[in-house]
Parts: C-alpha cells; sequence; structure tokens
C-alpha cells in the first residue's frame, strides 16, 4: 500500500488498492509537475530519494492516518528519476465510509509526507537546475543556494 | 566502519553519494560530521540545517555510532507536488 517507483504512477491501479464496498468516500490527490516555479519556466524535474528509508516514512505515515481516521483505507505511491510536466510524482488514495474523514486522512498524508519523507527535487530550468529544499524543522525557511 | 550516505545538495558538495569511514568506538554523528566536514569542507555551511538519519531512522547529533551503523546526511526534504 505504499510503493517508491521509478516508473509511472497508475491512478486507476491506486484506487484499486482501497476499494472497499463499505466506503461511500474516496478521495485521491495527484501531485503533477508544473511548468513553472519561482518565476522560472522548468522543463523537466528530477527526484531522488532515499528509497529504503522513505518508504519506512510513507509507511508510518499510512499507519499515523488510519489509526487517527479508523475504517479508512490508504495507498501512496511517490516516483523517482525524470518526470516531465504534467506528470504525477506522488499519487495518495483514501476510501472510507463518509467523506470528511477521507477528505482529512488525505490532506493529512501529503503534508506530512512533505515534511518527513527523505526524498528530493531537483528543478531543471532553460538555464540551468537547482536542488529544492523543504523548511527544517524549526519551521524557518531552510538555506538557499 | 561507518557507511556515509550523501542525498540531494549535500551529494553534489561532496562529490559523492556514499563512503565507508572509521571512527571511535561510542563516536557522535556530530564528530563523524566534524571528520566528514575536514574532508569535504563544502558540507560544513550546510550542518544547521540538515537532518540525520541513523539506519534509516531520523536520529540526533548526539547519537553513539556502532559499527556497522548506516549514517545519511541530508537537506530538509522537498518531496511531494504543490
Amino acid at each position: 500500500m505504499v510503493e517508491i517507483t521509478q516508473h509511472p504512477i497508475d491512478p486507476q491501479a491506486m484506487v484499486a488498492k482501497v476499494a472497499a464496498e463499505k466506503a461511500g468516500a474516496l478521495v485521491t490527490f495527484d501531485g503533477v509537475v508544473r511548468n513553472q516555479a519561482r518565476g522560472k519556466r522548468v522543463t523537466h524535474l528530477f527526484y531522488e530519494g532515499y528509497s529504503p528509508m522513505a518508504l519506512k516514512e510513507l509507511e508510518r505515515i499510512r499507519q499515523e492516518a488510519l489509526k487517527r481516521w479508523p475504517g479508512t483505507r490508504v495507498a501512496i505511491a511517490h516516483r523517482l528519476g525524470r518526470l516531465e510536466i504534467g506528470e504525477s510524482s506522488v499519487f495518495i488514495a483514501v476510501s472510507s465510509a463518509h467523506r470528511a474523514a477521507a477528505f482529512e486522512a488525505c490532506r493529512h498524508v501529503i503534508d506530512t509526507l512533505k515534511t518527513s519523507v527523505p526524498i528530493w527535487k531537483k528543478e531543471h530550468y532553460e538555464d540551468g537546475e537547482t536542488w529544492i529544499e523543504g523548511y527544517s524543522q524549526a519551521g524557518r525557511p531552510a538555506h538557499s543556494q | 566502519m561507518i557507511r556515509v550516505r550523501f542525498f540531494a545538495t549535500l551529494r553534489d558538495l561532496a562529490g559523492r553519494g556514499e563512503m565507508d569511514i572509521d571512527v571511535q568506538p561510542g563516536a557522535t554523528v556530530a564528530e563523524l560530521f566534524g571528520n566528514l566536514e575536514r574532508q569535504f569542507p563544502g558540507i560544513a555551511r550546510y550542518r544547521p540545517i540538515l537532518l540525520v538519519a541513523v539506519n534509516e531512522e531520523y536520529s540526533g547529533w548526539e547519537t553513539q555510532l556502532a559499527d556497522g551503523d548506516e549514517v545519511a546526511f541530508f537537506p530538509p526534504v522537498s518531496g511531494g507536488s504543490a
């Protein structure tokens, strides 16, 4: 139910993982590569990960969501390597009996993932490239290059 | 022997993603990083924001290391998307 992959993510396969007859709500989040960032045109992205630890962190986040929103089913996939504009870098699928828990759990998973899963994004532009750093644990903007 | 791993900017600054290094028994993560700073001076300015993992779990600078441990140093993470 958690996956780190070098290959394109299949949304239908992700949805199938959380399908359940008692689930009346299905919420998905699809994180897509966009063509601009920080006022610059982005040509493509490269994601690097510390894969074994990233998998553990994804599972930790999943278990936390299952505990906090009982009865939900949660699947998470993150892609690594080179991604083109419009491709999915991360996909989260959550099902539950009612919509509130599914929305909340999905939001929690993506927000937590962005601060704790050891994966880094490098933005490539027409005239260069730069590693993007997240926020340090103290909540201050990270050092930039 | 400790296996050291660098990711993202840190990998670029060190010019390598992993290496093995000997440390004194009971040395801390901070002491290990001190050794690495001498070898790769470019990484020193990153210390205030770096995250540390020992054996694939988030850890602190005062953690004592044992033979065979894997220690990863990396900048704040930036996975996911918008």
